[in-house]
């Protein structure tokens, strides 16, 4: 995978689509752990929220740059 | 001495935890923010990014104690960043080379921007304001160096993307201030508000001041709640299941209130008039109040609750035998006062009904179980007027357009960031109550701001060497300002000194000192800034008075459309419309006349013609009625709208008159019907009684526009009632 990619000639690193990426996919998680009921199990919710973040950004970015 | 020690502490602890409800809430908002921002200042720095301040900066614009999910509201904002950048990029490419046009193009954009920003709430509201500021930001620079444009637009995106991301993260994992807490703080305090209000009214008459008072923070929490609610919706799964409960809580509290008032008015009126009727309504009166004074103060669970609502709806038994009583004792005063005692018996049913529904809603809430989802009827209206969102917009066009012409005619080397600044408040001021007012604080701030960035850069700055040291410098400042912020009335002081310190100081790597460069640029903003606060001051002034004629006039057009629309949900939508813009009648402050005479006083009775119009409609389609006075009825409903569309005293006239002759109708035909269920008769008896007094009463709003307003005489009163 390179370290950037080119969209209509300009070159756009592939973290940031990465970063993108992973916000739509926390949206998703998120909408499903609501709805489940796990945030009441949490002692702080927006905390959990952003580990949940990082760990998803942090495992693709070191997937993608491997 | 032990003893005392004790107490001692224990008038600590207190005060300490007053202080922590309120006061500390502030600081916290306060540390948060310039946590926030500090952030922002590490990181762009550290990433040599080539503005930091633009950061910092966009951390103030964005920042607000109650903050949701991180992503989700911050998205709304990056949005709006990106639609001002894609904005800049086409304005760059297309009109770089002439001045005049590209002046142009971004008055427009940023015009449209402000004027979407007043126009909408909560996130769009957001994201409109960001679009204009972006493109201010990336604009201006980028087309006096067009050819760098594409580096100076990504560095700018990437500052203020930042800067949104680290207030985002900062306000919610730093002890966040979470949306259902304030609405559960809302729920309670309101209701305490509610029966407070109600055990004083009913105790005894109050003084206007006082229930004006009262009466602006009932509407305040309806609109506060529909506001966090409508916010909270996004930030927490929680919110979403209950969100039908509260909207419905919501609504209800609005019927109860409005029925109450409608009970107070009538009871003022007949007092007035010392009829036999009113005494008979006051000792009702009392003996309600006397109740809820005997069910004492908040309910702390959701199982005194319950019982309270419980005992709300055994007040009805003891209620129908005290009515039946006093019915027979009132037959011999004549069909006039007949009617009126029916009213009360029925406006009083009416609101001993909503508040038991009320207080069981509460409850419901309270236990947090998971029961029978309420149906999904109630929704909240509420409208903007397009015509003052097109009015901010206009005058931030034309503060631009001036400026621009200013720079273009003088070839004033510093006109563009007086332009740049002129475009970042002017969408600061389109989320503003009342934008002359913050445009004049804004400029102070601004000032000040000018004057402690230029003492601390060259007095204090030199002497400190780190980026610890910096922050050490820095935060007394920039928290005196959110301090500022945070007080009333200083809002926009307070911001415009953060905003306008920040960027003169422009931490860097390296610092660039340049002492009259940083003056010139200090002057010509807090000058272009001078001249958009004049533009706010003086083109097309929304004041008080000609906002409140306007506000007056949305108010009227309501009870129109309550005359004709579908009658599916529209009396929830009628009474939020009211709520909203008593909101914003209240928050208007200036000369006009409405204010003097109290608004709530003058525009009840508007709000109650509305309400029984609804009622009417929904009880004239009944099919105990003979057609001829379905007909009748449905002919006073046209004549109350015409008279709302237009006021006039002979349309006024002919209302009444109409009303007056279908109550005859009404009582013929329930005479000559055999006594069966006499429910649809009351109601709609004392609907037309109810529009019928409340056009007659000389005081309304409705009557100073027809222009027959007369000074409150006793003839006037006796007329009324």
């Amino acid at each position: 995978m390179p370290r950037e990619s080119s969209i209509f000639d300009a070159l756009v690193p592939s973290l940031f689509l990465l970063f993108l990426g992973c916000v739509l996919l926390q949206t998703l998680v998120d909408r499903i752990m609501g709805r489940l009921g796990v945030y009441r199990l949490v002692w702080h919710p927006p905390l959990f929220r952003l580990s949940v973040f990082c760990c998803l950004f942090g495992a693709c970015g070191l997937w993608l740059l491997r | 001495m032990s003893v005392s020690v004790a107490g001692l502490t224990a008038g600590v602890r207190r005060e300490a935890r007053a202080w922590c409800e309120g006061e500390g809430w502030h600081w916290v908002f306060i540390v948060k923010t310039l946590l926030a921002a500090l952030l922002a200042l590490l990181i762009s720095l550290r990433f040599d990014l080539d503005q930091p301040r633009t950061a910092m900066i966009t951390v103030f614009v964005v920042m607000q104690p109650h903050t949701g999910m991180v992503l989700t509201k911050s998205l709304y904002r990056i949005g709006g960043t990106l639609a001002g950048t894609l904005a800049s990029l086409l304005l760059v490419s297309l009109c770089a080379q002439q001045g005049a046009l590209f002046i142009v193009g971004l008055a427009l954009w940023v015009g449209g921007c402000t004027a979407g920003a007043a126009f909408y709430r909560n996130f769009k509201s957001y994201g409109c304001v960001l679009a204009g500021y972006t493109a201010a930001m990336i604009g201006i620079p980028a087309a006096l160096a067009p050819l760098s444009f594409f580096d100076v637009a990504l560095s700018r995106l990437t500052e203020v993307t930042l800067g949104i991301l680290c207030a985002g993260v900062v306000s919610d994992v730093i002890l966040p201030r979470r949306l259902s807490d304030v609405i559960a703080g809302n729920v309670r305090s309101r209701y305490l508000e509610l029966f407070y209000f109600l055990r004083r009214a009913l105790a005894g008459p109050l003084g206007q001041k006082e229930l004006e008072g009262r009466q602006a923070r009932i509407v305040g929490y309806v609109i506060s709640l529909e506001a966090v609610r409508s916010a909270g919706f996004l930030e927490d799964p929680e919110v979403r299941s209950r969100d039908r409960r509260l909207r419905r809580l919501n609504g209800e509290f609005m019927a109860v209130t409005t029925t109450f008032h409608s009970l107070r008015l009538l009871s003022q009126r007949l007092t007035r008039t010392a009829s036999p009727v009113g005494e008979v309504l006051g000792t009702l009166y009392h003996s309600f109040g006397s109740t809820l004074e005997l069910l004492g103060g908040a309910p702390g669970s959701a199982e005194e609750a319950y019982r309270l609502a419980r005992s709300i709806a055994a007040f009805r038994a003891p209620l129908r035998r005290r009515v039946a009583g006093l019915r027979r004792q009132l037959a011999l005063h004549g069909p006039e006062a007949q009617v009126d005692f029916e009213t009360s018996v029925e406006l009083m049913n009416r609101f001993v009904r909503e508040l038991h529904a009320y207080s069981r809603s509460y409850a419901a809430l309270l236990s947090r179980e998971d029961g029978p989802k309420p149906p999904d009827d109630v929704r909240f209206a509420s409208r903007t007027d397009p015509l003052v969102a097109l009015l901010t917009g206009g005058r931030a066009l034309v503060a631009i357009l001036l400026v621009g012409a200013f720079w273009i005619v003088s070839a004033w080397p510093y006109g563009s960031s007086a332009l740049l600044f002129v475009a970042v408040v002017c969408a600061l001021l389109s989320m503003a109550p009342d934008p002359p007012k913050a445009a004049r604080g804004m400029v102070l701030g601004f000032f000040c701001g000018l004057l402690a960035a230029l003492l601390f850069k060259f007095a204090v700055l030199p002497s400190l060497s780190g980026f610890a040291l910096l922050c050490a410098g820095i935060a007394p400042l920039i928290m005196l300002g959110l301090y500022l912020a945070h007080s009333v009335g200083w809002f926009d002081a307070g911001i415009g000194f953060v905003v306008f310190f920040t960027t003169m100081l422009a931490p860097g790597n390296p610092m660039r000192l340049a002492p009259e460069q940083m003056l010139n640029e200090g002057c010509a903003t807090v000058l272009g800034i001078t001249i958009a606060g004049l533009m706010f001051q003086t083109l097309f002034p929304v004041n008080g008075a000609w906002l409140g004629q306007r506000l007056t006039g949305q108010m009227r057009r309501l009870v129109v459309l309550a005359c004709f629309l579908p009658l599916e949900g529209l009396l929830s939508r009628f009474e939020s419309g009211t709520y909203d813009l008593l909101f914003k009648l209240s928050s208007v402050r200036g000369e006009g006349g409405l204010n003097e005479r109290g608004i709530f006083s003058g525009l009840f009775p508007v709000i109650e013609i509305g309400r029984a119009v609804l009622h009417l409609r929904e009880d004239a389609a009944s099919p105990l009625l003979s057609p001829a006075l379905s007909d009748r009825l449905a002919r006073c409903v046209r004549e109350v709208a015409k008279l709302f569309e237009q006021p006039s005293a002979a349309r006024r006239d002919r209302s009444v008159a109409l009303v007056e002759e279908s109550i005859e109708a009404l009582r013929e035909e329930r005479q000559g019907c055999a006594p069966g269920p006499c429910e649809p008769w009351r109601r709609l008896l004392s609907s037309l009684h109810l529009i019928r007094c409340a056009l007659l009463d000389d005081e309304t709003e409705l009557m100073t526009t027809i222009g027959s307003a007369q000074p409150m005489t006793e003839q006037g009163v006796a007329d009324a009632a």
